[in-house]
């Protein structure tokens, strides 16, 4: 019966990514930093512009996060909602956080260390690419094994072989992770959009009023 | 009184029931979730479902709160502290009644085991 019951808990979960629009939002939101990432690659490393660009770097991303939630629960509220009901989810424990950071902190700070030394020595394989690609193919692997949504795990794998091929092609740094962030965000928006469309088609809007 | 059945008879009978353990379950992992929702998910009847609700309600287990969104009437369910503690309650006392119940199977298939052994050798 535990396993039934955690079969219901993870159905429970899946329901947030089954209309496949925050894939589709957080795909939007991948796209544009590759398109901001663009502007590091044409101006010139000497100009005023590299300097705004780069302060504008943290306000784009919170821009970013913001667009997301709020994309997805617009989109929710008019697509999902009216016709597989609505939902809203716990919070995850606010004391725990600070834990939480530290650790992803840490962890990203490892990896930027291991990629910097391996890339000294690299001999035209760009570590820095690669771990890109494994830590957003580590993510996706994870909501994958969350949710038991097979075309996560096929995300995971596309987004690590995205990585791995930029890595190998000896492309710099930046341009590199720009054409990762829009490949992945291309990946991500179709995936979405192909989802959506399917969920839609299945799921019509009930007219009738809820009990 | 064997331990094992005053533990099976003092299971919360009204989680115990399937519908209702889903509907729990579910609750449990959300914030609140809406009887369309809730409906879609169980594949219970409108009239079968409100009633598991309403007997949940009662029992001071989930919360429900009937809203609009627009023109449309919205009923939100979520469960309270009670019935999230009771329900924690329920999953770890069956855990447990399971858990002894196999490791009971286990010894009794071992003890059966070592019985056999020692009739073949007797026989032998």
């Amino acid at each position: 019966m535990d396993t039934d019951l955690k079969k219901v808990e993870r159905r429970t979960i899946q329901y947030w990514y089954e209309d496949g629009i925050w894939e589709m939002a957080f795909g939007m939101m991948v796209l544009f930093l590759g398109i901001y990432l663009l502007g590091y690659a044409l101006i010139s490393m000497k100009s005023l512009w590299l300097v705004l660009w780069s302060i504008g770097t943290l306000p784009v991303f919170i821009f970013g996060v913001r667009f997301v939630r709020r994309a997805v629960r617009l989109l929710k509220e008019k697509l999902t909602y009216p016709r597989a009901g609505f939902i809203s989810y716990r919070r995850p424990d606010g004391r725990k956080r600070p834990r939480r950071f530290s650790l992803v902190g840490g962890l990203a700070g490892i990896a930027g260390a291991l990629a910097y030394s391996l890339s000294r020595n690299s001999g035209g394989f760009s570590w820095y690419l690669a771990g890109f690609g494994l830590l957003f193919a580590l993510m996706l692997f994870y909501i994958a094994l969350r949710t038991n949504l097979i075309r996560f795990f096929l995300l995971s794998v596309l987004v690590l072989a995205i990585g791995i091929v930029l890595a190998r092609s000896g492309l710099a740094a930046i341009s590199g992770l720009c054409i990762f962030y829009c490949l992945m965000g291309l990946a991500l928006c179709v995936s979405g959009a192909i989802t959506l469309r399917q969920f839609v088609r299945k799921n019509p809007v009930l007219e009738k009023e809820q009990s | 009184m064997s331990a094992e059945n005053r533990n099976l008879l003092n299971i919360d009978r009204l989680i115990h029931e399937p519908a209702r353990l889903i509907i729990m379950t579910m609750l449990n992992v959300v914030e609140s979730a809406d009887f369309l929702f809730l409906q879609r998910e169980t594949g219970l009847t409108k009239g079968n479902l409100s009633a598991h609700l309403t007997r949940l309600e009662e029992a001071g287990y989930v919360a429900i709160e009937k809203t609009y969104k627009g023109k449309i009437p919205l009923t939100v369910c979520r469960l309270t502290e009670e019935g999230r503690k009771a329900y924690r309650q329920y999953r770890t006392q069956w855990h447990d009644l399971m858990s002894r119940k196999q490791g009971r199977r286990r010894s009794d298939s071992a003890g059966c085991v070592s019985k056999s052994k020692r009739e073949n050798r007797e026989f032998s």
